[in-house]
């Protein structure tokens, strides 16, 4: 059995989610309520300890970490395949997954919870967070800096560039068919064009918008942000991954 | 044709270096002088446009990010298979790699970076520019605006990475209690990664000992014993002298 531990279908739930959607598998969903701080819960500590989603479980194996998740149901359920053929296409594969969880995910999510400040958790919650989770809740709450906005946000162009590269010569982002690089990417980028429209539009970057159509057109990804609970998931914003600590 | 632009056997620099020679596979070394910021030089700029180490080029095809390279080493090359075939351990091989590289590295490069920065060179303002603006990525480019200027991070800073730093220790050693190797019975990626790292714990930290923390020090007897890692850090011109006093603290025979 399937069973993932999952928030709304944006930024990293969204991604596995949209996968197991294109899988056709069957799991057993397990909602976590991240702004009412349920990934602290002493329950799911005992599943992750590190206090986040999403996690898979299968066959008494705990799988944590988007990207990582993608890839294992990648290589265990392979019927429905989306990895690129060539081994040039598969590293791109790998380099979307790490831009993502290293440049363009911290970036969103700080730029979102500046827009859209979650309520503070309380006390007794977050006392049971790890130490970073703790930290980044803090962060969320005291508001960031327009420094650190202006660095996050900073993070993006080189990233898009990338996109309009890659989707000038395919409608793919790692090689001629699509992958888990287009899942990988598809839900932090589909909050840019609100989050950042200086610099995702019609002018700027025309192929990543169509490739955004493309993605938001596919039956898996419809079923996916199906199972949202809030009323747009795409402006829930929630403290995320710290990413680039250090350059 | 397989050649690698990259520093020492060392951090993000070490991983094709360590990959490729635990296969066995030929490949042209060129040394880029991170100590001269060579690596931010034009000539080197125009073969990898990140000013980043290290570049892999095969047959033409270039990578700039070395995790992924070296599952693209393990994958194309013939020699021993650095990649488990369980997918939970291969799951576990990638959970390391990327804690290593994005939580437990960056503390040590902002330690590292801030020790050097404080006792670095004087630079005048307009070297320091200029040496800033050679650096293409945006957030690299603070990093370095931040070491040049001899400040380098705040001490808070410095000693939030130190706390996280022990926090990986702990991991570590939980982890290789469990197993052997960090993905599970088998040598694998992601003990290369932690190698090009750890490679000289047993002489610069107090808080890595047989005593403190046995199941990591058995890992770095183990790793230090492999014919594929001794052939790797001896190219190294600045790690390589040392490793034969590394083995020595570890009860290896040099």
């Amino acid at each position: 059995m399937l069973e993932l531990y999952h928030w709304e279908p944006t930024a990293n739930s969204g991604e596995v989610l949209i996968l197991l959607h294109e899988k056709g598998l069957d799991y057993a969903g397990r909602y976590i309520d991240v702004l009412k701080g349920e990934q602290f819960s002493p329950a799911f500590l005992e599943v992750n300890r590190f206090g986040q989603v999403p996690v898979l479980v299968h066959d008494g194996h705990t799988i944590t970490e988007t990207g990582i998740i993608l890839q294992y149901l990648e290589e265990t359920f392979g019927e429905v395949c989306l990895t690129p053929e060539s081994a040039q296409d598969r590293y791109w594969a790998e380099v979307w997954i790490k831009y993502v969880n290293e440049y363009m995910a911290p970036a969103a999510w700080k730029l979102g919870v500046s827009k859209a400040k979650p309520a503070p958790l309380p006390a007794d919650v977050l006392a049971r967070a790890p130490i970073e989770r703790q930290q980044a809740w803090a962060k969320t709450a005291e508001g960031f800096s327009d420094d650190e906005l202006e660095f996050a946000k900073g993070l993006l162009p080189v990233r898009l560039e990338r996109m309009e590269a890659a989707l000038a010569s395919s409608d793919w982002l790692a090689g001629p068919t699509y992958s888990l690089a287009d899942i990988a990417v598809y839900p932090t980028a589909a909050i840019l064009p609100a989050l950042t429209p200086d610099l995702v539009n019609a002018e700027a970057t025309p192929r990543v918008l169509a490739w955004l159509e493309r993605m938001a057109s596919r039956p898996a990804v419809k079923a996916a942000l199906a199972e949202a609970r809030t009323p747009d998931p795409k402006a829930a914003f929630a403290p995320g991954p710290e990413g680039g600590r250090w350059g | 044709m397989l050649e690698v632009y990259t520093w020492e056997p060392n951090a993000n620099s070490g991983k094709p270096l360590l990959t490729l020679k635990e296969k066995g596979v030929e490949f042209d070394y060129h040394f880029i002088d991170m100590g001269k910021r060579e690596q931010h030089s034009p000539e080197y700029v125009a073969i990898n446009p990140n000013g980043t180490v290290p570049t892999v080029i095969h047959d033409g095809f270039k990578m700039f990010e070395s995790s992924p390279a070296m599952e693209y080493i393990d994958e194309v090359f013939d020699g021993p298979s650095l990649r488990p075939s369980e997918p939970w351990q291969r799951a576990r091989m990638r959970w390391w790699m990327r804690y290593i590289d994005e939580y437990m590295n960056p503390c040590l490069a902002m330690q590292a970076g801030t020790m050097f920065g404080r006792r670095g060179p004087e630079m005048s303002e307009q070297e320091l520019e200029e040496a800033a603006e050679r650096v293409p990525l945006p957030e690299r480019r603070k990093v370095w605006r931040l070491i040049m200027s001899r400040q380098g991070a705040t001490d808070a800073e410095v000693a939030e990475s130190q706390r996280r730093v022990g926090a990986a220790i702990r991991e570590f050693e939980r982890a290789l209690g469990e197993y052997p190797y960090l993905a599970g019975p088998t040598y694998s990626l992601a003990d290369i990664d932690a190698m090009t790292t750890l490679h000289s714990w047993p002489l610069s930290r107090e808080d890595v000992s047989e005593a403190l923390t046995p199941n990591l020090w058995a890992w770095l007897r183990r790793c230090h014993a492999r014919p594929g890692i001794k052939a790797a850090f001896a190219l190294g011109r600045f790690i390589g002298p040392r490793m034969g006093e590394v083995r020595e603290k570890l009860g290896l025979p040099d």
